[in-house]
């Protein structure tokens, strides 16, 4: 047996046993295997072995299927249907299937004995089995036989290569057999080529349309009887559960606990905590008798049709919510049905969409949507799609795109045309020389969930292995038609020659102090040795340079570690204060206050052994500034800190009496109306530098 | 805050997920600076100040932050008055409002001013004076700005007045102001200018003043006309009371080495009930909710570190860690590559999967972006093509397929942009999101039924715009909310602008409707009615259609009732039994003969013979 072949088979059923697991189907599969070294079946034909009676599909079975190796024993296909109807017939007993089918797997290589074709035929027919046969390609006469005569129910898949070539003669004996069942009973047979893409993909559950039935009314007087049916809707994934990673099968609770946001955290219960709405800044209590009182009653179910607008008046880019209703007459109603059509047609032959209010439930939130007509070949229905509320709108003006200033050249437009001529997606070449449309939404997969399923089926065959990346046949969902297209490489090139692109450096996300005091365009270098720009600082050099500079980043330690290498008191205090001054004007809001007020406590406390002049002298100055600059919060701070004058009470070395250095604390903002012009130009000099 | 208790699968969330918020990139700031000399006060045609319409424009706009991003900060300032008082002692600047979160107080305030017949408590306090300087006042925004405890990531100064030449006598005061307006551009504060008054002639002095702030080369920005009227200027204020706040910034790759910058906008995001604040009963002050997990058995707290995540399938849990659940989202990375083009005829109506997003040009990213975007959108526009494209919105996110629906820029008759120059983002469906529907429509109306029903709906057309069209759930709950902050005494109604006005349409429509009736249903038929759903109809326009199999069906439904009564229901075989129910509208799936046979006799209300 070529061992390819049972390589494919092994994929193509372990695809299937998958597909089935994903889907949670209700499908009941029996495992037979044909030419086996066993003999194991109720009617004791020789090396075919019901391995799996039916049941639902399992992982054991998917495994049991990868593990299969080829042995060299010689079955008869035609005994393996035999048995395969047998175990259908008898295990289906007392149950109810919907559709009860044989799908065999074969090279059809094997010797195989005709007599009973006849027998065979007949009981497929009276038990109602349909027979799959996924096999070597078969035979182009066959084929073209097959799809001459066009009562023959036969479906024939090639791909059309050189299919004969390798074809031993018992292959193609079995082939004309097969094809005669399958005319016979209407079964269907493909080929690897086409089966194995055709499984790799997982598919959704199918979900069984159930319909939303409401009287839609036009006016008071025009009622029509229909249903609703979702017709898209975002496929989700199932969700994600947790476990225990440390001991199998412990069932995980969580629990959810209040804290009051104060210093302690204190955890309070939740019979203490009650609702609000906060109104801005102001907090509303809203209570359970408020809420039963005041809140929206939407009324009845209803689909109410506000009136007919221009189709133009509703464009795609309006379209919210998640997904389409279709809207049809409710089922064996035909009186709704003819009334129904009449509305569909018309809205379609004048252009026009309904405006609709939908209630889906008593008291649900009324929707707002557009009901668009929709005639298909097979259906009328209308469409109804949400629409947003003026509450929903962004309004955002946009500067103008094509301006004069920002007008593309006649060879830029035409580089772009060439690309737009060389990527029509409407009529792709595939592999197998079809032409097609690309990237339509019914044969589309969402890779994400294929990469999903892939993963989990993989962890659930090998849970102890890694998770491999998203495997070309996912990636490949996304890849253009063209993407290997010299014609379209060319136009690329061409766009890149016609357009100046040039990548701007991404700036740093994260704020450090050092942006923060990022010099401005008009800044004087004036920043202190820790505010350098750290890409332009290797590792090494930060960690071996010594400070010679109070800065901004951590004023603290570097004046600690200035006085301590003993440098001038009165120099490393002026650095101090520089820096001070500069955390707090220099900078938005209050991210700085706190390393500022730590500063100047460490300063004001320095001061108080050696020099109390030093401090009280400057503090003066500093008050005035904050006032000047707006900067009155830290003032506050300040005084709440009492980091005010030092008094003679604290250091015997200051002339400042306690009652002057309380008056400073409690000093007001100056009333003067001499902030003249002048004045008032000086500071914004200064903000303007920030 | 912390996610609120209901938000327990973070997982679901995931994949769809908007990141979105009134905190994402900070907060908006906002100053009214409002001309407050006399001219101001002169009562216009309509009876009202343009004063008074500055005022009500800035409590629409602080009730309509408090809905929408109650997070930004709102200050109103007045130039011009006599008094001065300001923390800077700028003279005849007032501040009215401090630059903070809008709350119930400062609304109070501004309605209090309003109720009033005029204005003279005002003149009396505050009086006019013409000696102020616009450099002072901005100056003085521009301080208010930068000394805020807060965050402020936009900052924005909405400039209201009707005098077009303020500072005509004095070179020195234009010269100031215009200079003053260069520094705010320099440190990104914005200043929209709000003019009112039908003979405001811009190019006097505001529109040199504003083109200071946006910079000399840029010409990205026009001056509607002045509006003269309360809902007008209100209309130009919501347009420029928040930044474009965009949800992300990408590369879109064209081919090999060719990329360009978009930053991408959501134009329509429902906007919700905020969610509510859970309170101290004590203290009124907002509690912290946190989440722990623990043992089920033990009661032990578990770390994140000891949980892992599964998915049950086959009868077999498939275990993932955290970090790998994360990593399977790690597909593609961010932005969006163009796979090909479409002719926009091929993106239907129905295949509409959930709301688009809008892109922009981003030469932050790229520099050029601008141009080559440009390119791209005149050409689509030409040719009506739209491009296709694979769209990673973020790092973490799932990709999508989407079609680039090109939108060309259009102004109003006052100049104001309606349709913003870019690309709407559209969704395009996966085959797993499209449902399949075993449907097929049998009847089909004629074309007199179909001339009809063009009767009526033309009688009922009107041009709908979303901007008519107030959510009344949200509106009655920030009413209500409004109402308890305010101090109301009565709540406000609100009008539920959803529900049809059936007298109208009756009135528009008169004979049509009962004409339209008669030419579809015969007889007795009532729509929805249950037991009459065999209604015979009139005139089916294809005959061969009324196929004998829906004859038997609808022969069961008025059957059925008889045969309940007699206990025959079991008798029925299960197709049937299914058919009706499905009929109907009761599901039916997996459902055995024995529990069909009940829920007939439950609809019917008929006792099950036992």
């Amino acid at each position: 047996m070529k061992s390819g072949f049972l390589e494919n088979s092994k994929k193509c059923v372990s695809m299937i046993l998958k597909r089935k697991i994903f889907a949670n189907l209700k499908d009941e599969v029996t495992l037979i295997l044909l030419g086996s070294d066993e003999t194991q079946n109720s009617l004791n034909y020789k090396n075919i072995s019901v391995t799996h009676s039916l049941a639902l599909s399992s992982w054991e079975m998917v495994q049991f299927v990868e593990d299969l190796t080829g042995t060299m024993v010689n079955a008869d296909w035609l005994d393996a249907i035999v048995v395969a109807m047998n175990v259908l017939k008898e295990e289906t007993e007392g149950k109810k299937f919907s559709e009860r089918k044989v799908v065999l797997l074969s090279n059809l290589c094997c010797t195989v004995s005709e007599d009973h074709i006849d027998v065979i035929v007949k009981a497929l027919k009276s038990e109602e089995l349909s027979l799959i046969v996924i096999g070597p390609d078969i035979n182009l006469n066959v084929k073209h036989e097959a799809i001459d005569d066009d009562d023959d129910k036969t479906k024939c898949w090639t791909n059309g290569t050189d299919a004969e070539k390798s074809k031993t003669k018992q292959q193609l004996v079995g082939e004309s057999l097969l094809s005669h069942i399958l005319k016979e009973t209407g079964g269907v047979i493909c080929s690897f080529a086409d089966a194995v893409p055709q499984l790799m993909h997982f598919l959704k559950k199918n979900v069984h349309p159930t319909p939303w039935n409401v009287v839609m009314d036009i006016g008071p007087d025009i009622r029509i009887a229909v249903s609703g049916y979702r017709k898209i809707t975002p496929a989700t994934l199932s969700s994600w559960k947790t476990t225990s990673a440390v001991e199998e099968g412990a069932r995980v609770e969580s629990e959810t606990s209040y804290i009051r946001q104060d210093e302690n955290q204190t955890v309070i219960d939740k019979e203490d905590v009650i609702e609000g709405f906060s109104f801005g800044s102001t907090l509303v209590p809203f209570s359970a008798v408020d809420k039963s009182m005041m809140s929206y009653q939407s009324g009845d179910k209803c689909l109410s049709i506000l009136g007919f607008t221009k189709l133009k008046n509703v464009p795609r880019h309006l379209f919210v919510g998640k997904g389409v209703l279709y809207i049809m007459a409710q089922k064996g109603d035909s009186s709704a049905e003819v009334a129904l059509s009449s509305l569909i047609h018309a809205l379609n032959d004048e252009g026009l969409v309904a405006i609709a209010r939908k209630v889906y439930r008593v008291n649900t939130a009324a929707v707002l949507g557009a009901l668009f007509p929709r005639v298909s070949s097979k259906y009328e229905c209308l469409v109804f799609i949400e629409l947003p509320y003026s509450e929903d709108m962004r309004e955002f003006v946009f500067p103008p795109v094509i301006s004069d200033i920002n007008k593309p050249t006649k060879e830029q437009l035409d580089s772009v045309d060439a690309l737009i001529d060389n990527m029509d997606l409407r009529t792709v070449r595939n592999e197998y020389n079809e032409i097609s449309e690309a990237f339509m939404s019914k044969s589309m997969l969402n890779p994400f969930h294929q990469h999903v399923y892939h993963s989990l089926a993989h962890r659930a065959m090998n849970p102890n292995a890694e998770i491999p990346p998203a495997s070309d046949y996912v990636m490949n969902l996304l890849k253009s038609p063209y993407e290997t297209k010299p014609s379209y490489k060319l136009a690329v090139e061409e766009i890149k020659k016609q357009f100046q692109l040039t990548e701007v450096k991404p700036k740093m996300n994260h704020k450090s102090a050092a942006e923060v005091f990022k010099k401005g365009p008009k800044d004087e270098p004036e920043e202190g040795p820790s505010n350098v720009d750290l890409k332009d600082v290797t590792m090494a050099s930060l960690v071996e340079a010594t400070v010679v500079e109070v800065g901004t980043v951590k004023p603290v330690q570097d004046f600690e570690d200035l006085l301590g290498r003993g440098e001038d008191f009165n120099k490393v205090c002026r650095q101090m204060q520089k820096v001070i001054l500069n955390l707090v004007i220099h900078s938005f809001g209050v991210n700085n206050f706190v390393k500022a007020e730590t500063a100047l406590r460490v300063l004001r406390t320095a001061c108080v052994t050696k020099d109390p002049s030093v401090y009280s002298d400057w503090v003066v100055q500093f008050r005035d500034n904050l006032f000047e600059r707006g900067r009155k919060v830290f003032w506050d701070t300040i005084v709440e800190a009492k980091l005010g004058l030092i008094s003679s009470e604290e250091s015997a070395k200051s002339s400042v009496t306690d009652d002057d250095a309380r008056k400073f604390l409690q000093y007001e903002e100056p009333i003067e109306q001499e902030v003249a012009e002048e004045d008032v130009m000086d500071v914004d000099d200064l903000l303007n530098q920030m | 805050m912390d996610p609120a208790p209901w938000d327990k699968d973070e997982d679901d969330k995931k994949e769809d997920s908007e990141v979105e918020g009134p905190m994402w990139g900070g907060r908006d700031g906002i100053i009214f600076l409002i001309d407050a000399t006399k001219p101001m006060f002169s009562e216009g045609e309509s009876g009202e100040s343009p004063f008074r319409i500055s005022l009500q424009c800035c409590k629409t706009a602080m009730l309509n932050k408090i809905v929408s991003s109650e997070q930004d900060m709102v200050g109103v300032i007045l130039f011009g008055t006599d008094k001065t008082s300001n923390a800077l002692n700028v003279p005849h600047v007032t501040v009215l409002q401090d630059l903070e979160q809008p709350n119930a107080d400062k609304i109070k305030q501004l309605e209090n001013m309003l109720k009033r017949k005029n204005f003279n408590d005002f003149t009396n306090k505050f009086g006019h004076s013409d000696d102020f300087s616009i450099s002072d006042a901005l100056w003085l925004c521009q301080s208010t700005f930068s000394s805020s405890q807060l965050k402020v990531s936009s900052k924005r100064i909405l400039l209201f007045t009707n005098t077009d030449n303020p500072h005509a006598a004095s070179q020195h005061k234009q010269h100031q102001a215009r200079s003053k307006a260069a520094d705010l551009g320099q440190v990104d504060i914005d200043v929209e200018l709000l003019h009112m008054g039908n003979n405001f002639d811009p190019s006097l002095f505001y529109k040199e003043l504003i083109q200071s702030v946006k910079g000399d080369d840029s010409c990205d920005w026009r001056l509607p006309n002045p509006s003269n009227r309360f809902d007008e200027l209100l209309a130009r204020v919501c347009r420029k009371d928040h930044k474009k706040r965009s949800v992300g910034k990408i590369l879109f790759t064209l081919g090999d080495g060719v990329r360009f910058g978009v930053a991408v906008y959501n134009l329509i995001r429902p906007t919700f009930i905020p969610r509510k604040a859970l309170l101290d009963r004590t203290t009124n002050e907002v509690v912290k909710t946190s989440i722990k997990k623990f043992h089920g058995d033990t009661g032990e707290v578990m770390l994140p570190s000891e949980l892992n995540k599964y998915q049950e399938f086959g009868f077999k849990k498939i275990i993932f860690k955290p970090a790998e659940v994360k990593n399977l989202y790690k597909l593609t990375e961010p932005g969006l590559k163009l796979l090909g083009f479409k002719p926009e005829s091929k993106i239907k109506v129905h295949h509409h999967l959930k709301p688009s997003s809008f892109i922009y040009p981003e030469e932050g990213l790229i520099k050029g972006s601008r141009k080559l975007f440009a390119a791209l959108l005149d050409r689509c526009i030409a040719r009506k093509v739209v491009p296709i494209c694979c769209f990673t919105p973020r790092t973490n996110a799932a990709p999508s397929v989407v079609a680039l629906i090109p939108q060309e820029e259009r102004l109003d008759d006052s100049n104001i942009q309606i349709l913003s120059p870019g690309f709407h983002v559209v969704y395009l469906p996966y085959s797993d999101d499209i449902r399949t529907l075993n449907t097929e429509s049998t009847v089909k109306a004629d074309a007199e039924q179909i001339a009809k029903a063009k009767a009526v709906v033309k009688k009922l057309r009107f041009p709908y715009t979303p901007y008519n069209f107030d959510n009344p759930k949200l509106q009655t709950h920030w009413r209500n909310i409004e109402a308890l902050a305010l101090d109301y005494n009565e709540r406000i109604e609100v009008k539920d602008v959803t529900v049809p006005d059936h007298e109208y349409m009756a009135s528009k429509l008169e004979s049509l409707a009962q004409e339209f009736l008669d030419s579809v249903y015969v007889g007795g038929y009532v729509p929805g009615g249950k037991s009459n759903a065999s209604g015979a109809r009139k005139r089916v326009a294809d005959p061969a259609a009324d196929k004998p199999k829906k004859a038997v069906k609808t022969e069961a439904v008025g059957d059925m009732r008889d045969i309940a009564t007699n206990g025959k229901v079991e008798k029925l075989k299960v197709n049937d039994l299914k058919a009706y129910l499905q009929e109907q509208g009761i599901e039916v799936n997996r459902m055995k003969k024995a529990e069909l046979v009940t829920k007939v006799y439950q609809h019917l209300g008929i006792d099950e013979p036992s």
